[in-house]
C-alpha cells in the first residue's frame, strides 16, 4: 500500500506549510501557519479558547478536510496527493483520535468499540493477537477485563475517555490526536487520566497533539504552542 | 463487521425499526398474497370444467348460468322444462346429455341433483374424469343415495352408509328439514380442486322426492305408507323412461352438453339460443370462463396495482424513518469516520440496514401470509369455493421478492447518500 511506504523514520511526524484554511470560501482564512513541524515523539500541547480554529485544524490533521492552501504532509506524505479513500485508510492505520466525548458507539461494546479501529485499519487478521492487545491496552488503563463485554454506553465518563484512549492505540498509529479528552472529568479523574494518556502514548511511541484550553496541564508537555500563532493576526482577519 | 455494525445500529432504534418492520412485513404480505391469490384465482378457473361443450339452460344472462352450474353460487332463478331436456338430448348432434337441478344444500354444500352419466361425462383440469375415493355413484333410480364432493365429506365428517338430512333453501341453516327423507351415502369423490369438492350429488329423482316431502310435511298429517307410494311412484317412471332418452321426473335448472362434433358447437348455440318452444340460453363453458375471467380481471390487477402502491408507500416509510434517525446518529457516522470510515463505508452500512430490515421483513411477511392462507384455506373454499395452495412460494414469487429487495435498495439510495454526503460535509466532531 503505497500509503505506507512513505513514512520514512527520518521525516517529521507533522510538517505543515504555508497552510490556508477557511470554512467558507468567501470569508477570510480561519488558519494561516506558515511553517509548523512536529517531530516524531514529540508532544505538543495547543492552547487555544474556543472558536480559535482548533477543531478546523484537528480536521486538517486527521485529513477529514483539506486545507484551501499550502500542504499537510504527516509522516512525509503529503495528505493532498491522496484521494479521499486513501486519506480515510491513512487516518484509520496512522492516526488516533481521542475527543471530549462521545468518543464511542454506544451500543457497541467496549470490545466491539476497540476493534471497530482495528477494522478499518485492516488489522483484523489477526484476531487473537489483536485481543491480547485489546486486553493489554484496557489492563494498562485501568480498566478491568470483565468491562470489555459491556455496552460503552453503562461506562462512566471516565471510563469512556480511557477506552477511548484504547480505541485510539489499539492501531499503533504514528499520531496521537487529543481534542479536551479530559476536561469532561472531575479533577481527580482528569490527573489520572493524564498520567495514563501520557504514559501510553510514550509507551507506543506516538507524537501527541493535545489541545485544551486549561492551562494547567500544559506541564505535561515537552512543547507549547498558542492557537494565536496558527491563526492569522487580527489586522488581517477577524478572528473570534 | 459492517454487517454486525448495521445489525446493532438497527436493535439500538428497535421501536422504530420494528414498526417498520411490522409494515414492511404487511405490504409484502399483501402483495405476495395477491399475486399468489390472482394465480392461483385463474388456475382454479381454469381447470373447472373441461370435457363439456355447452351449459344450456333458461334464457337469461350467461355470466349467471355460468356461476350457477359451474360454481354453485346464487340461486337458479328459472327451470327447463323435461321436454327441452328431451329435445337437446336427443339432438342429432348431441353425443351425451347430463341434467342438472340446483337449489337444496346440505348444512350449507350445495345439492347437485343430476343424472348417474354425469360421473361418466364430467371432466375437469386437463380432461380429468372423476373417481370415487370410495364406494359407487348413485343408482340411476335411486332416490335415497349420495355421493358426496371430497370437501363436504371431510368438512361434515361423513363417511360411506352415514345418513344425512337435506335443508331446502341454499342457506346454511334452514327451517324446512326434509327430516322424513333421510338419504345415505353410497360414494365419496376424490378431491379434484374444483366445485365439485363441495357438491352434493344425487339422483333427480331423489331431489323431486325430497320436494314432495316437503310439500306434505306442512301438512302434518301423512303415514309412512303414503310416502312409500310415492318413492314406487318415482321408480316406476324412470324405469319406464330409461329405455330412450331418459325421461327428467321434473323441471331442471341446466344441461351439459357433449358433442359428436366439436366444430359444431357455435352452429348448436345459435339454434339453442332461438329455440321456439322455450326461451333458452347455451354458452361455450371455455368461453364464458374467459370472459369472465376477464371482467374479474380488471378488480384483479386494480388490487394488484393497489397492493403495489401499499409496498411503496412502506418503502417511503422506511426512507423517512432512517432519513429522520440521520440526525440522532451524526455522532455515530462521526466517530465511525474518526476511526477511519470512508464516506462510501457509510454509504453501505446505511444501504446494509435498508436491505436487512427488507430481508427480515420479506422473511416475516411470507410467513404471515403462509399462516395466513392456512388459516383462511377452509374458509375460502367453503365461502367462496376458492382453492387456494397454501404454499405461496413459486417462481415467480422469487422474482417479486427479488424486485421489492432492489427496489427497497433503491429507496434506501436517500438516506445512504444523505449519510455519504453528511459524512464528508461536516468534520470529526459535529457540534450538536
Amino acid at each position: 500500500m503505497h500509503t505506507d511506504n512513505t513514512n520514512t523514520a527520518s521525516s517529521p511526524a507533522i510538517e505543515l506549510s504555508d497552510l490556508q484554511f477557511s470554512w467558507s470560501s468567501g470569508g477570510g482564512p480561519l488558519l494561516d501557519i506558515p511553517r509548523l513541524t512536529l517531530a516524531r515523539g514529540e508532544r505538543v500541547f495547543l492552547y487555544g479558547p474556543s472558536g480559535s480554529g482548533k477543531t478546523s485544524l484537528l480536521n486538517l490533521l486527521a485529513g477529514v478536510s483539506l486545507p484551501q492552501k499550502g500542504q499537510v504532509q504527516l509522516l512525509g506524505q503529503n495528505l493532498s496527493s491522496l484521494s479521499d479513500r486513501q486519506r480515510d485508510r491513512f487516518r484509520a492505520r496512522h492516526i488516533g483520535v481521542v475527543f471530549q466525548q462521545f468518543n464511542l458507539i454506544p451500543y457497541l461494546s467496549v470490545q466491539d468499540n476497540i476493534e471497530l479501529a482495528a477494522h478499518f485499519a485492516r488489522l483484523e487478521q489477526k484476531r487473537p493477537e489483536l485481543h491480547r492487545r485489546t486486553r493489554e491496552l484496557l489492563a494498562a488503563l485501568g480498566l478491568s477485563a470483565e468491562l470489555a463485554g459491556r455496552p460503552a454506553s453503562q461506562l462512566s465518563m471516565g471510563q469512556q475517555q480511557r477506552v477511548a484512549v484504547a480505541r485510539a492505540l489499539i492501531t499503533r498509529p504514528e499520531i496521537l490526536l487529543a481534542d479536551e479528552p479530559s476536561s469532561a472529568l472531575d479533577t481527580d479523574t482528569r490527573n489520572a487520566f493524564m498520567q495514563l494518556l501520557l504514559a501510553q502514548a510514550e509507551a507506543s511511541d506516538c507524537t501527541l497533539v493535545f489541545v485544551s484550553h486549561d492551562r494547567s496541564l500544559a506541564k505535561h508537555f515537552d512543547r507549547q504552542l498558542h492557537m494565536r500563532e496558527l491563526t492569522p493576526s487580527p489586522v488581517a482577519g477577524e478572528v473570534a | 463487521m459492517l454487517l454486525k455494525l448495521a445489525r446493532l445500529s438497527l436493535w439500538n432504534r428497535r421501536s422504530t425499526a420494528l414498526l417498520t418492520l411490522v409494515s414492511l412485513s404487511l405490504s409484502v404480505a399483501l402483495l405476495i398474497g395477491i399475486d399468489h391469490l390472482r394465480h392461483q384465482a385463474r388456475d382454479s378457473f381454469q381447470q373447472t370444467l373441461s370435457g363439456t361443450d355447452l351449459i344450456v339452460g333458461p334464457r337469461g344472462g350467461q355470466t349467471n348460468l355460468l356461476l350457477t352450474t359451474v360454481f354453485q353460487m346464487g340461486n337458479p332463478t328459472n327451470s327447463l322444462s323435461p321436454d327441452s331436456y328431451r329435445m337437446l338430448a336427443e339432438h342429432p348432434m348431441v353425443d351425451w346429455a347430463v341434467p342438472i337441478a340446483l337449489g337444496d344444500t346440505l348444512k350449507g354444500f350445495p345439492v347437485f341433483a343430476t343424472h348417474w352419466s354425469y360421473f361418466e361425462h364430467y371432466r375437469y383440469g386437463q380432461r380429468q374424469p372423476l373417481s370415487f375415493a370410495e364406494g359407487r355413484p348413485f343408482a340411476a333410480s335411486s332416490d335415497r343415495e349420495v355421493v358426496l364432493g371430497a370437501a363436504v365429506a371431510k368438512e361434515l365428517g361423513y363417511e360411506l352408509g352415514d345418513d344425512i338430512v337435506i335443508a331446502h333453501g341454499s342457506a346454511g341453516v334452514s327451517f324446512t328439514h326434509h327430516d322424513d327423507h333421510p338419504m345415505t351415502v353410497v360414494g365419496l369423490l376424490e378431491p379434484t380442486g374444483t366445485p365439485v369438492d363441495r357438491r352434493v350429488h344425487m339422483t333427480l329423482k331423489a331431489m323431486e322426492a325430497l320436494h314432495n316431502d316437503e310439500g306434505h310435511d306442512s301438512h302434518d298429517s301423512h303415514s309412512p305408507d303414503e310416502h312409500a307410494h310415492d318413492h314406487n311412484d318415482h321408480s316406476e317412471h324412470s324405469h319406464a323412461g330409461e329405455a330412450q332418452a331418459e325421461a327428467v321426473p321434473g323441471n331442471i335448472n341446466a344441461v351439459l352438453l357433449g358433442l359428436k362434433s366439436r366444430p359444431a358447437v357455435f352452429g348448436l348455440q345459435r339454434d339453442i339460443n332461438q329455440y321456439r318452444e322455450e326461451p333458452m340460453t347455451a354458452l361455450i363453458p371455455g368461453v364464458a370462463l374467459t370472459e369472465l375471467w376477464q371482467l374479474l380481471g380488471v378488480a384483479e390487477n386494480l388490487l394488484y396495482l393497489i397492493s403495489f402502491l401499499v409496498l411503496l408507500a412502506t418503502l417511503a416509510g422506511m426512507m423517512t424513518m432512517l432519513l429522520a434517525s440521520m440526525g440522532e446518529r451524526r455522532r455515530e457516522l462521526a466517530i465511525l469516520r474518526t476511526v477511519g470510515a470512508s464516506g462510501l463505508t457509510l454509504f453501505w452500512l446505511i444501504e446494509l440496514e435498508v436491505l436487512l430490515l427488507t430481508i427480515f421483513s420479506l422473511a416475516t411477511g411470507l410467513l404471515l401470509l403462509t399462516a395466513s392462507l392456512a388459516i383462511a384455506q377452509p374458509w375460502l373454499a367453503t365461502e367462496f369455493g376458492l382453492f387456494i395452495a397454501i404454499n405461496p412460494i413459486s417462481a415467480q414469487t422469487a422474482y417479486l421478492l427479488a424486485g421489492i429487495l432492489g427496489l427497497a435498495a433503491l429507496m434506501g439510495l436517500v438516506p445512504a447518500i444523505s449519510a455519504y454526503r453528511r459524512a464528508l460535509a461536516e468534520g470529526l466532531n459535529p457540534r450538536l
